[in-house]
């Protein structure tokens, strides 16, 4: 049993059926956990608050596993968990945060080689993600930053594809005028 | 568009999450508890576990000397050779003493119950018992040590003398919520060790004291409210490290929703590996009621674990007083 379940790990598929809520919780958590903070705190700018969202989305995914069946869906899940939570975590914040423009981004741990330049392009990014309106900023982060397609993201965020066409346009406009400094310098072409 | 990707990945690559999977567990354990609810309510559950009790249901000599309702003072019947509780109020040596502790968070504590051996009884001892440590280290008491000079009770009163007035007012330490839980924890042991609900009067030198700890005190106290000062579950076996073989025998007190408690078993990792539902004899009334199982580990691997039981909170908004051990099968 132990051998199969190793071989299998790669992917979704038969296998992946017969893991329990608790085996598959430690797979995915040991796959996407990072990177599912890291897409709430382009959503929320908060690491804090990106871990407990996502921390709340692994615990409704055991749950929902027995229904899930699989390592896509259950990913799948997870993000709609992530963006719902964030949503309602941003409702909650209402005005206070939109004045808070002081807190600071998570701090970038080695400095000497990425840079103060680099340092400061993380800031002005989480910034002006922050500025946008909340469903630019999840069309961009779901489209630039998970690579998704337009039909996932349209089920991720809950919307239908015309709004994921239109939401990406207006939010790339507004994020180029807000970025216009590091925009051009990190864009040759 | 290339530069937009990159923009939102170098955004984040140095954001590194704390490990939370602990966390995760933890939230999946109480989400595991709700659905637990949802079963039981649905019926069936809640059929086998009564049949379990039913077959549980041992020698439990109910106590004779608890002359109002609520006022449990009946010992755990695994502890061997003592006078039962039954053959009066002042057994000569060898006596289980019921001893209250405070136990959750410092805004909200809930008072539990222990049971310690000691030679002989007194309401002196009882308050000697308070200010030392509780076996289950989730408890706490905050009277330190000394604090008492003694107690004396006649036929209608207890008396606690405080050994000095350093504990007139609440310390900065302690919150208000904890001052009051610490004025009931010294009502609610002295009157469980008379075996009757006497009013308590705080002294300092044998004249009436305003106030201690800041709680109002110069009239003698009665005890609050069960409900409201006791946790709704309360273990009494198994005791706090207990080694078991075979069967383990659960009991305890509660008021849970339709008599439900919840109980789970865990492993040293946190993860569970057994759980279900013990019916107590009641829950329509101002107490706790008697609750009593035989857990069948004998298929668990030898080790430690913890066992937990949790009131029923059928609102779901995680209002559930809970209690545990940590238990040693072998």
């Amino acid at each position: 049993m132990t051998h199969e379940r190793a071989v299998v790990m790669t992917e979704s598929g038969a296998a992946a059926e017969r893991w329990d809520a608790d085996e598959a919780l430690e797979r995915l958590y040991a796959a996407h956990w990072r990177s599912l903070v890291r897409f709430g705190v382009l959503l929320l700018r908060d690491q804090g608050t990106a871990e407990e969202v996502v921390q709340d989305a692994f615990v409704a995914m055991h749950v929902r596993w027995s229904r899930l069946r699989d390592p896509d869906r259950a990913l799948g899940y997870l993000r709609r968990s992530v963006v719902n939570g964030a949503r309602s975590t941003m409702r909650h914040r209402g005005v206070v945060t939109r004045h808070a423009a002081t807190v600071r981004p998570p701090e970038n741990g080695q400095s000497a080689d990425t840079g103060v330049l680099a340092a400061e392009r993380r800031t002005a990014v989480l910034d002006a993600l922050a500025q946008l309106p909340g469903r630019q900023r999840e069309v961009l982060v779901c489209r630039y930053f998970l690579d998704l397609s337009e039909a996932e993201i349209a089920e991720t965020l809950g919307i239908s594809r015309g709004a994921v066409k239109s939401h990406t346009s207006r939010g790339s406009a507004a994020l180029r005028d807000l970025l216009a400094d590091h925009w051009t310098q990190e864009d040759p072409s | 568009m290339n530069d937009l990707s990159s923009l939102l990945h170098e955004a984040v690559d140095d954001v590194e999450p704390a490990d939370r999977l602990a966390q995760i567990r933890a939230g999946v354990r109480r989400q595991r508890t709700r659905r637990l609810w949802t079963w039981t309510s649905g019926g069936a559950v809640i059929a086998a576990a009564a049949t379990v009790a039913a077959v549980a249901l041992v020698s439990s000599p109910k106590t004779s000397a608890g002359p109002e309702p609520g006022l449990v003072t009946q010992p755990p019947s695994v502890a061997t050779p003592t006078p039962d509780a039954s053959t009066g109020p002042s057994p000569v040596v060898g006596v289980t003493l019921p001893v209250y502790y405070l136990g959750g968070p410092a805004s909200s504590p809930v008072l539990y119950r222990e049971f310690h051996r000691t030679g002989t009884s007194s309401p002196t001892l009882a308050l000697v018992a308070l200010t030392s440590s509780p076996d289950d280290p989730d408890y706490r008491t905050l009277w330190p040590a000394g604090a008492f000079a003694g107690a004396d009770q006649s036929n209608d009163l207890i008396t606690v003398d405080l050994a000095d007035a350093s504990l007139h007012d609440r310390p900065a330490t302690m919150t208000q919520a904890e001052a009051e839980a610490s004025i009931q924890q010294v009502v609610y042991t002295l009157q469980a060790n008379a075996q009757q609900r006497l009013p308590v009067q705080f002294t300092l030198n044998g004249n009436p004291i305003d106030q201690v700890l800041g709680v109002p005190t110069s009239e003698p106290l009665a005890n609050a409210p069960i409900l409201q000062t006791l946790s709704r579950v309360n273990l009494t076996t198994p005791a706090e490290g207990q080694e078991t073989t075979g069967t383990l025998e659960v009991e305890g007190v509660a008021n849970s929703f339709e008599a439900n408690v919840a109980w789970l078993l865990e492993d040293s990792t946190g993860t569970d590996v057994a759980s279900g539902a013990i019916t107590a004899e009641g829950y329509m009334a101002e107490k706790l009621f008697p609750f009593h199982d035989s857990l069948d580990v004998s298929s668990l691997v030898p080790g430690t674990y913890t066992f937990i039981v949790m009131t029923d909170d059928p609102s779901g908004a995680g209002n559930v007083d809970q209690d545990s051990r940590t238990v040693i099968i072998k």
